[in-house]
This record gives structure tokens, sequence and C-alpha cells, in this order.
């Protein structure tokens, strides 16, 4: 380590955490990889990097992201257009890879490191493939990194719950897999669904009873939601809900968050599940209620899953939906999986085109939700990547959001009904930079529970991000001025000068370990791999000298759930 | 398939052995001496570093590389992806005949499949195109057909059907339709005929009484959840993967109404975890070539059995740390590493002896069925000091990555090594 400080002279510092909007010039002192408080006079300073009054931020932290993980691979696998079409040779500085909406793992990092982005969070980790997830994101470069434990459709909770068994025992069980599979967080996919699935029903509503264990996903949401709470898990459970993708879906999103009463959630997303059925073609937008309803409900935060016009390929857990759609695969291929008595994949490609009046009203729908709800800390910039498009359209999507007029010109070229059957047009809501680096830093390191992260108060870790105050808010975010990771350069000009490894954020809540007494034999009677070799140590993480551990405390009692 | 329940006893010099749960694979890789081993160039010993030296040169001057067998844990095959990419080379697995059966299958008609441990809980009946199964699927059997318990089905009362060239007892519950397995594509066509309704054309498809046909159809229509399995490695070599969009493409149909599930058998040396590592870290399958400009796949161009077949290769690296890497028999000049006993059809350029993962070192492999990704642990320690064995050989990993240390940081420029091998 160095004891010469960096200096970052004259930025404009927008930290929505710590009172500073970007307005007055400010010097940020960097050391040992983090900021630190400005030093005494006598301080040795090392680099001088003059800002010149260009905008700072804390990195940008990618909530919501498939970028690893046994669907994401097999995504690439089935595709391989689309990797001869965008591909990239080596240099003496990046490995080679390919891909545009399921980028190679090395591309996945160097692409998020130019565009300022310093973590990204895998979302459906299936515990029976944590460990093909963790292998393959530790060759991500760069970024930090974590994921979500998918769980309530896995038969071994389904089968506890049926039985009667305690939240305790619930609460037990969550952690141990919190631990086992090195997750940040759990994910509930369509709870209930994907298993009723296998016993061939094609539709779950929430007060509906599973055919074989005959609880309902109410229960299983409840359960779940309150485990994390008891916890004290600072991300609280993240929800894909019920019937994606289906017109008159919003009903199933309301009763979710009415449901949860009050529990912290985080609804993922959120523009799949925001669906009418007005209209001569039933299909509409649910977006003014649903907004409505999360404005209403301070436990609830959401991401949106903004879609982007284009080719990409949806990728999910939700076997039951992605079967459903399956006839919509652009091209006609398909892939579904059903997954060790834990979950499903289904993966269907997918092209959005702005002339068909659906796909132009879910793009409306996703815009409506971005202005509509109202508190910019508690929505998250997503496009579900690959899902709605990919994680390289966030310049494009932070400048629809910013500049009304730019908004208007791309909503006049889409189908034209969608202008009659949307407000969009007539809102005049423009994001503020300082609301950008709330909803892509301070809000996600929050409700993650990353406390020295997505701020730039001494002691946070130097993931710093200089833009040039350009008025094109995409060309601004798309090719920042410098990114430093860890308070190292590693991009000018939104292009990579340097490369290295982040950290696997993990979180680790105190348990009974008398709940192996339990899955031990679960795991021997019914399960493939035993318990012994499911569960992933540190050292297969670490050993490999390609990035650390960064354990998030769990949260106490002084701690607001948010 | 890569099981985790087997028993492992050491004997007093710290031989291995096999002594429950294990199939004849198993066994005999357990029971891999830990022999001494030096390093070789053209038949003689020479210290590790002078076979280093003598591999990076022979590799560094080469215009059309390649690097072969891929038989390693995912640490070992990165570090060959990487050396690799620096060469510009071509990659393949020695078994990927089979992995690219389904692999080309899915990338024409997509997949609908289930992982064993769904299988082995849930599948009242199992439609199976293959022969050989104890050799290619040791333990589907014991493991995943007939598991002493199940979830939801009993775990006794399971009916299948075995078709192929096969004859002799079948296995309880189970009924032998014999067949020509390349007529498998139009066996699972008219099987997918018969479940959607519809009349298939004559009385015999590919040896089968189409009344026999008709009765696995309604046995897959009736079955809560189907299984349509494959021993890849017996289809038609030259047609594997129209067999399997074929099967692709019955179990799609059968799933109009109830469920059922795809299942591809058998694979060797880790051929399916050296595919997923190549897939992401460069986004493409193997048979592609690294670091010649962007990846670049192409199934028929990069088989490397072709390749060396009409010496399209003018130098060949070849891994095989784990069993299923048969060295091939190549004028093509080669540097081997091997774990220690590995035939070798003739003396290689250079020859360098690696531990083998999970007896020698720790690592990570992946399971037959794709998705879960299992640990390996170190078993075998060294003993007796001042005798090499097995136990201190370096990886595979790190003499890569040593060789990697060897050869100039930047790939040469694109155009050279096309002209090179045009």
């Amino acid at each position: 380590m160095s004891d010469a400080y960096t200096l970052l002279r004259g930025g404009r510092v927008c930290d929505p955490t710590g009172a500073t909007d970007g307005g007055d010039l400010r010097d940020l002192y960097l050391k040992d990889g983090r900021i630190a408080a400005t030093p005494p006079e006598d301080a040795r300073i090392g680099e001088v990097v003059d800002l010149d009054g260009r905008i700072v931020m804390a990195g940008a932290i990618d909530i919501h992201s498939h970028i690893g993980g046994g669907k994401v691979n097999l995504a690439r696998l089935l595709l391989p257009e689309e990797h001869r079409e965008h591909g990239s040779a080596p240099d003496g500085l990046r490995r080679s890879g390919s891909g545009l909406f399921t980028p190679s793992s090395f591309v996945t990092g160097y692409r998020y490191a130019e565009m300022g982005y310093t973590a990204a969070f895998e979302p459906a980790m299936l515990p029976s493939n944590a460990r093909h997830t963790h292998l393959e994101l530790a060759d991500v470069p760069i970024i930090d990194k974590g994921c979500y434990a998918v769980l309530g459709n896995d038969d071994f909770l389904l089968e506890r719950l049926a039985a009667g068994a305690t939240q305790s025992e619930v609460n037990d069980y969550v952690a141990w897999m919190l631990h086992a599979t090195q997750a940040v967080g759990v994910k509930v996919v369509n709870p209930g669904g994907i298993s009723a699935f296998k016993f061939n029903q094609r539709r779950l509503d929430l007060d509906e009873a599973h055919p074989h264990y005959g609880i309902t996903p109410r229960r299983i949401l409840t359960t779940l939601a309150t485990a994390l709470s008891d916890l004290r898990v600072p991300h609280p459970l993240h929800i894909h809900c019920n019937n994606l993708g289906i017109p008159g879906n919003e009903s199933v999103t309301r009763d979710t968050i009415a449901a949860l009463d009050g529990l912290p959630a985080h609804l993922t997303h959120l523009q799949f599940h925001s669906y009418g059925t007005e209209g001569d073609r039933r299909f509409s937008s649910a977006a003014a209620e649903i907004a409505e309803s999360v404005n209403r409900n301070p436990n609830i935060s959401v991401d949106v899953g903004q879609i982007i016009f284009g080719q990409t390929i949806t990728a999910s857990a939700d076997i039951m939906s992605q079967f459903r759609n399956s006839g919509l695969a652009s091209p006609r291929k398909w892939v579904c999986t059903d997954i060790e008595c834990d979950g499903g994949c289904g993966l269907v490609p997918f092209r959005y085109r702005d002339k068909a009046f659906v796909n132009a009203l879910q793009w409306a729908i996703g815009l409506e939700l971005f202005l509509l709800i109202e508190d910019p800390w508690r929505v998250y910039l997503t496009t579900d990547h690959p899902n709605g498009g990919p994680f390289t359209s966030y310049p494009h999507l932070i400048r629809l959001l910013m500049d009304r007029s730019f908004r208007n010109e791309q909503l006049a070229r889409i189908n034209p009904d969608v202008a009659a059957h949307s407000r969009l047009g007539s809102i005049d809501r423009e994001y503020t930079l300082e609301e950008i680096a709330i909803m892509t830093r301070a809000g996600p390191a929050r409700v993650l529970g990353l406390r020295d992260r997505g701020h730039l108060r001494a002691g946070a870790v130097a993931d710093v991000v200089v833009y040039d105050d350009l008025p094109d808010r995409e060309a601004m975010f798309a090719a920042p001025a410098l990114v430093f990771k860890n308070g190292r350069l590693v991009a000018r000009n939104g292009e990579l000068t340097a490369t290295g490894w982040g950290d696997t954020i993990v979180v680790r809540p105190e348990f009974d370990p008398a709940i192996e007494r339990r899955l031990k034999p679960w795991f021997e009677d019914h399960q493939t791999v035993r318990l012994g070799n499911f569960r992933i140590a540190d050292g297969e993480i670490l050993d490999h000298g390609r990035g650390g551990l960064s354990i998030v405390p769990t949260l106490t009692a002084s701690d607001s759930c948010f | 398939m890569a099981c985790d329940d087997l028993t492992v006893a050491h004997d007093r010099v710290g031989q291995l052995r096999v002594t429950d749960n294990g199939c004849a694979r198993a066994r005999t890789l357990f029971a891999l001496p830990a022999l001494p081993a030096h390093c070789f160039i053209r038949g003689r010993a020479v210290p590790l570093d002078a076979a280093l030296d003598a591999a990076a040169a022979l590799l560094r001057n080469a215009a059309f590389p390649a690097v072969g067998g891929l038989a390693a844990d995912t640490e070992g095959v990165s570090a060959a992806l990487a050396l690799a990419e620096r060469l510009g080379a071509v990659v393949d697995h020695a078994a990927s005949e089979s992995l690219f059966h389904g692999l080309r299958a899915l990338q024409v008609t997509g997949a609908m499949t289930a992982t064993f441990g769904e299988v082995r809980n849930r599948a009242d009946l199992f439609v199976l195109f293959g022969t050989e199964f104890d050799r290619h699927a040791p333990r589907l059997f014991d493991r995943i057909i007939h598991p002493p318990k199940a979830l939801f089905r009993d775990a006794g009362a399971v009916r299948g059907f075995l078709i192929g060239p096969g004859d002799g007892l079948a296995p309880e519950g189970f009924e032998r339709l014999t067949a020509n397995l390349i007529h498998a594509p139009a066996i699972a066509a008219a099987l997918s005929q018969l479940v959607a309704g519809e009349t298939p054309h004559g009385n015999r498809v590919g040896g089968i009484a189409m009344a026999d046909l008709a009765r696995v159809a309604t046995a897959l229509r009736e079955a809560r959840f189907g299984v349509v399995g494959w021993v890849a490695a017996t289809l038609d070599p030259a047609a594997g993967d129209v067999a399997v969009e074929a099967f692709n493409r019955l179990v799609v149909t059968v799933n109009a109404a109830t469920r059922c599930a795809g299942l591809s058998l058998g694979g060797k040396g880790n051929a399916l975890g050296a595919n997923y590592v190549c897939a992401w870290q460069y986004g493409v399958p193997l048979r592609s070539r690294l670091g010649a400009g962007p990846p670049e796949h192409d199934p028929l161009r990069y088989r490397l059995k072709s390749l060396l077949a009409e010496d399209g290769i003018d130098a060949l690296l070849w891994l095989s740390a784990l069993n299923g890497a048969e060295v091939p028999d190549t004028r093509t000049p080669m540097v081997v590493l091997a774990r220690p006993g590995q035939p070798l059809p003739h003396d290689p350029e250079v020859l360098i002896p690696v531990a083998v993962p999970g007896l020698d070192h720790a690592g990570s492999i992946h399971r037959g069925d794709g998705v879960a990704a299992l640990p390996l642990r170190r078993l075998r320690f060294h003993k007796f000091s001042g005798k090499s064995s097995a136990a201190t050989l370096p990886t595979a990993a790190a003499v890569l990555n040593a060789l990697l240390d060897r050869l100039p940081a930047t790939p040469l420029p694109v155009l050279i090594r096309e002209t090179a091998h045009v």
C-alpha cells in the first residue's frame, strides 16, 4: 500500500447521501482503495487529477442483471449467431470475448467498468447451480458481484411448509442456504409456480393452492419475506411476482404488495407485472395504479426492467412463464429445464419491435413506472438484463428519463396507438442528475446493505466515476471521463485502461445449525449431491486469486429497515 | 455422470480404492497408482524447466496450433483456453463428438430437459435410445431410474422402453424394442406424430412395428412425467444431431398435454464442463479458434479430429489430467500434459506429467446433466519424502500458466496468422 494520497481536484461531487448535489467544487482524496478524509497539511499527495468542474459520482451499482450462471451460459450456447456478430479480439489489456446481450464473462466486466458501473448483482442463482455461478462470476473482472439465491419452489421448503414448519425453522433454512451458496440475498420467482409446472399446472394465482403441497404462493411469499426480516438480512425478499407477462397481472402485483402487509420487499422487473386488460386488444398499461401502490407503501422498493427495442433473449427461472411464451421465440428455438427439485430455467430469444403494439406499450409502461414512482430511493434503473435489453443500453435509458423532448421524439416513432393508450406523452418529469445518482448508486447500495459503496464519504470504497457534463446525457453516461475501482483508474473516456478483480459480496446471518439434522438426510435420500459437497467453501472463491469476499453486516436494532 | 457418493479407502501405502458406489470407470480412476513421473523430450528424461522451454518453443513457432484433450478440472481448462488464446489456437475436447450432437441440435431446435435430481424423484416413464448403457451411463439405473427413495412416484414402479440394437433381458419394468439407431430420427418423428394424434405412414419404422410405437406414444401421453433419454455416443456418428433434434421435438410435443423432459446420457473427461468454461469466457463453444481476432466458432472447420487427419495443425498441445482423453496417434508435433500412466501412441516431442484433479489437488468439474458443478478434493498426499510421486506433480493449470509466461504477451497480428495457414 502506498502512503500517498490521490487527489481528485475540483470536481462537482454529486453524492445524494452527503448533501452535495453537484453544485459546488470539491476535492476528493483516495488512499489505499478508499475515500479518505481531508488529509493533514503535511500529508504526501501522489497523483493529482484536475477535474475542472466535471461531475463526480460513486461507482454505479446494478441491482438486477443476469450476468452469469447456468442459464446465462446456456443462452450463449443457444445463440452462436449473437456471438459471431459481436466479437472482440484480445489486446495487451483485454481478453477476447463476444456477445452483446449475453456477453462473455471478461467482456461483461470490461463493459460495466467502461460505463462507470463497479458492482452488479446476479439475481437468479439456483442453489443447485451456485458453484457453477460463482465459477463463472470469478471470471468477470473489475466489478464487485453478488448473487441472490432463488428459493420458494424448492421441494424441501415447500414440503416443510406443508408439514407445518415453524417460522424459525424456515429462518434457519434460509440462513443456511445463504451461507451454503455464498449469496447476498434471496429471490423468489413465481412463488410455487415453478414447482407447480412440474406437476403439469400451467398457471398459479396468489391464493391458489399448489397442486401437490396444498400451500399458496401467498404463504410462500410472506414466510420468506418474514424470514429475511427476522434474520436482519439487509436486502429484503427480492420478488418476481406470479403471472409475469400476462395481461391483467397488475392485480396479482398489487395483491402481492398488500399481502406483504408492511414487510420490507423488493419487487423486481415491475414493468413485466404492470399490465391491464383494457382496450380492444385487452392489453393496457396499469403503470399508474402500480406506481400509486408503490408510492403508498414505503416498505416496497422496485426495479423496472425497462425494455429496449431490438434483439435479446429472455432468461428466467420462471419456466412456467417461459414455456407459455415459447411460441413467441425469435429466432424459433428455446430452452426449458426442470432443475434438481430446486427450480427451473427458461430461455426464449425475443425481438422487441417498436412498431408492434404490445412491445411499444411495454416500453411506455416501463417509462411510466420510472416517472410516476415518486421516490428515487425506491426505484432502480434496470432492464432486467438481458430480458428487457442489454445493460449497455443504460445510458440511452438515462437520457429517456432526463430529457423529456428526447423521450417524446422516441414516443412519436413507435406504434402510434401507444401514444393514445399511454399517458407517457403528458408526463413532464425529467430526472435530475442527483436523482440518477440515487437510482443507480445510493439507492441500490442502501437496499442491499452496502454501507461502504454507493457514496463518496470518507471510508467508502474508492469506486469513483467522473463525467463530462454533456447536454446529451446518453453520450455522457456511455463514456465517463474517468472510472476508478478501488482507487485505481480502470477506464478513461469509456475505454478500459487497467483490469483487476472485484469482490464477491455475501451476507451471513446467524442461525441454529441444528437445521442440518433435517437437511442431511434430505440431501442423501432425494438430492443427487450430498450436503457436504453442496456447500461452497470460502476457499473455492478465494483460492484462485481473483478477488476477495466482502461480508455485508446484518442490520442492527438501530438501522431502519432501509 | 460424476457421482459424489463414493466411498474411497486408503491402504497403507497411500493407494486409493473405491469400496462403495463406484462404477468401473471410477474404480479405474481412483486406483491409478501414484507413479513416479518425469518430463521427457522425445523420450529423454529432462527437468521440468527444460520441458517447459521446449514446449514453449514448439508452440511459439506454430502458425496454426491447437489445444486439445481438455480433460481437466475447471482451472485446468481455463488455463488451457488462456494459452490457446495467446497462441491463436483451435480448441476442442477429446470427447466432443457426443457433446456436439446435443449442441448442434440445441442451436437448431432448443431443448426441453431435466436434471438427474428432478428425474430421479419424478419420472414415471423412461424412453431410452441407445445401447451399452452399462458402459456409457453405468449408474443410470441404480441412481436415477431405481433409486431407493423418490419424492413424487413409487420408486419401484417405473416403466420404460429401450430402443436400440441391443438384445437380451431388459431391466425390470422395461421393454426392449430392437432398432438400428440410424433410424432414431424417423422413430422419434413417428412418435411425435402418434403423440399428436396423427397417423404416420407405413407399418414399421426403423424396424419397430407401428403398433409398438403406438404403445410408447400412449405411455408418454399417460405418464405424469416422462423422460426421453439417449446415449449420445451410440447415436449415428454422422447424424447424431439430427436424432437429438427429433428427440427435442418429441419432448416438446408431449409437453402440450403432460410433462416430459429430455435427458442426454454419457460424456467423459469433463467434456461438458470444458465446453461451459469456453462458453462463459469467450461466448462460444469448443471447436473455436481463440485469439486470432474475435473468438471464431465453426463446428465443422474446427473439429480437431478432422484437422489432425488432414494435417491442418502444425503444433498440438494435448491435455489429459483426467481419464477420458486418449492421446491421438498423429504425426503433428505434440506437447502432452498427462496424468502419470496415460497411454501414449508414441513419444511426443514434449511430455509433462501433471497431477490428477480430485486425487492430488482440489478443484471442480461439471456433472453430466450440466447444472451441478462438483467440488474435487485432494485425497492423496505425499508420504515418502525424497521419492517423486504424482502427489508432488504440478497441476495442469500451473504447467499451462508457466507455458503462458514463456510466450510473448501480445498475440501476433492476425493478418500474418491468416496468411500462414491458408
